[in-house]
């Protein structure tokens, strides 16, 4: 597990697995239903992965540095109904309805990447304890009542919904930061970084990386990706009802561990994590189409995950690259 | 009794848990039976959960699972009662969660899955099927025979059952070649392989166990409501963590004891008893938890890094 391989050299370890299951997935899907292939309902499936995908990019970078992150879903929350508390009308409102919740998510980052590199939690305790936490602190903000600002500018409306030839805005912004966080860890020395420190942790400290601002850092982009994908629910419903608000970390980790990013770190790459939110939203969007309800999406989901890293595990084993 | 107690955390047990029964002192109605009886009631289910956590945390793995299978338990059993009675049901609903939890143990030593892992989504898709077979809808049974497993007093019939399993459990674990076998296994698995321990035999053995217990307690919880949710315990998972962890257990494994395990239970149960008795709105119970857990990793992290040192 060296840090050679985020950069694989033939171009059979180029292309992971998962672009297949993608391809596989949207010829099933085409043939399962004629209503899939349109293009109100190919648009639906890409504004489905936007939240849930910003989440899994996040999780990714903390995932290669080693670590998990399960606290972004209430960070998602927590963002949205800042984002509609502050009030997204006028001048100043917009930009700080945008502004204050992603700098509260990398708060929530810090505090995380703290406990976890400075303290030595386990991070998937620490985290879901955060989640717990931050859950519990939006709810006893809003007192558990619906969250709806008073006025709505346009402008803030707009980050959601407006669409360029078509296409709604919150995918060109998805799509971007796929396309940011692929350069970042391919490209940058702090991509390098992370993926020395999730590959050997102590083999990374002693060449000099300072381990611990690396890691900290990876939670704390989490966190202000989770917090950007809140203002976009802000963004594109208005409403925030606080308990029913959904769960993104469990589509979002089956995204990651689907896209063949290591559970044990140094190995990953953003654009197979995006490639899997993808397949999953196909997958989620055909069972709706066909009338299959929430508890036997999240089954399949479930199921997905485990075949996923039992894959993985078992090429690992055989000694083949990832 | 060397094994009861052990490591620097044995410190930390008892600080915490006597500030809160003196807490307990001030806050009106604490001490009055009816409270006592409703104490003992919740932590005797939440404990059954909590042993078999600790065994599991002992033997070095996870078991996010627990939450779920406790509702899977409880929903088997209701809808299992009109066909093999009560007693029946109750053996259904423990077989459903052994089975559980043998499937969390096969993932976690054939497949070699991290056990948070297996575990996560072993409780996602737990959750989708029992949410799925009941249609999201609680089922109800309000015979007799059934809500009289929550009678007693003033203690409470599964107190006792309680108090039986923690003692079994201690039986097994500190006075029997099995549970120092788990210690080995939780201390260092590769170890343990080498001098000759059936490893997989005992994970599986540790995981079954904790599923056993999960769907009893969920079989139990459903008798005192008289009925079987498929959406409770979302938080079980935490609280029984922050039990086993208060408790002595250590997430590196081969750390902890039932008795431990029993005081952290007792500290938990009493904090959210408190909480309870002062009203506190159920967000507020979900932060503290959080907290908790959070404040708990943090401090035994630091802990054992000190320790090392």
């Amino acid at each position: 597990m060296t840090v050679t391989t985020a950069r694989p050299s033939s171009w059979f370890a180029l292309v992971s697995p998962i672009w297949i299951v993608l391809l596989g997935t949207i010829v099933i899907a085409a043939l399962l239903s004629d209503k899939f292939l349109g293009t109100t309902n190919l648009i639906a499936v890409l504004q489905q992965v936007v939240i849930a995908g910003i989440v899994a990019l996040g999780m990714n970078i903390v995932l290669i540095g080693g670590h998990f992150d399960l606290s972004t879903g209430s960070i998602v929350m927590m963002a949205a109904v800042f984002s509609l508390l502050i009030g997204p009308a006028g001048f100043p409102g917009v930009l700080l309805a945008v502004a204050v919740p992603i700098l509260a998510g990398m708060a929530v980052g810090f505090l995380n990447g703290w406990a976890v590199y400075k303290a030595r939690a386990n991070s998937i305790v620490a985290t879901i304890g955060m989640q717990f936490l931050i859950l519990g602190g939006t709810l006893a903000l809003v007192k558990g009542q619906h969250v709806r600002a008073e006025e709505i500018g346009p402008a803030f409306t707009a980050i959601a919904h407006a669409r360029i030839a078509g296409v709604p805005f919150s995918v060109i912004i998805f799509m971007a930061l796929v396309v940011l966080t692929s350069i970042l860890m391919t490209a940058t020395v702090f991509g390098r970084h992370v993926y020395a420190v999730g590959g050997d942790h102590e083999a990374a400290r002693r060449s000099g990386v300072n381990v611990d601002r690396v890691g900290i850092i990876t939670f704390m982009m989490s966190g202000a990706l989770a917090a950007v994908s809140g203002v976009l629910v802000a963004s594109l419903v208005g409403l925030v009802d606080p308990t029913a608000i959904g769960r993104y970390e469990f589509p979002a980790l089956t995204a990651v561990v689907l896209g063949g990013t290591s559970l044990a770190g140094g190995i990953g790459r953003p654009a197979d994590t995006a490639a899997a939110i993808l397949a999953l939203s196909v997958i989620t969007n055909v069972m709706t189409i066909n009338d299959y309800q929430y508890p036997l999406q999240l089954m399949v989901q479930g199921l997905l995950l485990t075949v996923a890293v039992a894959f993985y595990a078992w090429r690992q084993s055989r000694g083949g690259r990832t | 009794m060397t094994a009861i107690m052990q490591g620097p955390w044995r410190f930390l047990v008892m600080p915490p848990l006597l500030p809160l029964l003196l807490f307990g002192l001030f806050v009106d109605g604490f001490w009055s039976l009816p409270n006592i009886r409703t104490l003992l009631e919740a932590i005797s289910t939440d404990g059954l959960i909590v042993t078999g956590m600790t065994i599991v945390m002992i033997a070095g793995g996870f078991d996010l699972s627990v939450g779920a299978v406790m509702a899977l338990g409880g929903v088997a059993g209701v809808i299992l009662i009109p066909s093999l009675g009560v007693y029946g049901a109750m053996i259904g609903a423990t077989l459903f969660g052994t089975a559980t939890g043998l499937a969390n143990g096969a993932l976690v030593t054939f497949l070699r899955l991290n056990p948070f892992i297996a575990t996560l989504a072993m409780m996602v898709m737990v959750r989708g099927a029992i949410l799925a077979f009941t249609d999201t809808r609680p089922v109800s049974n309000f015979d007799d025979p059934f809500l009289s497993l929550a009678g007693g007093f003033p203690i409470p019939y599964g107190f006792m059952l309680l108090i039986i399993c923690l003692i079994a459990a201690t039986v097994v674990l500190h006075y029997r070649a099995w549970g120092r076998h788990v210690y080995a296994l939780g201390a260092d698995e590769k170890a343990a392989r080498m001098s000759g321990l059936a490893v997989h035999k005992l994970k599986l053995q540790c995981y079954a166990i904790s599923g056993c217990l999960a769907g009893l307690a969920g079989f139990w919880l459903a008798a005192r409501l008289g009925t079987g949710s498929p959406i409770i315990g979302d938080a079980t998972p935490l609280t029984a963590a922050a039990a086993a962890l208060i408790g002595g257990a250590s997430l590196k494994g081969g750390e902890g004891s039932i008795f431990g395990a029993f005081l952290g239970l007792l500290f938990v149960g009493c904090l959210m008893n408190v909480m309870m008795l002062l009203n506190v709105p159920s967000y507020f119970q979900r932060m503290a938890i959080g907290g908790l857990l959070l404040a708990l990793v943090i401090a035994r992290g630091s802990l054992d890094r000190m320790w090392q040192r």
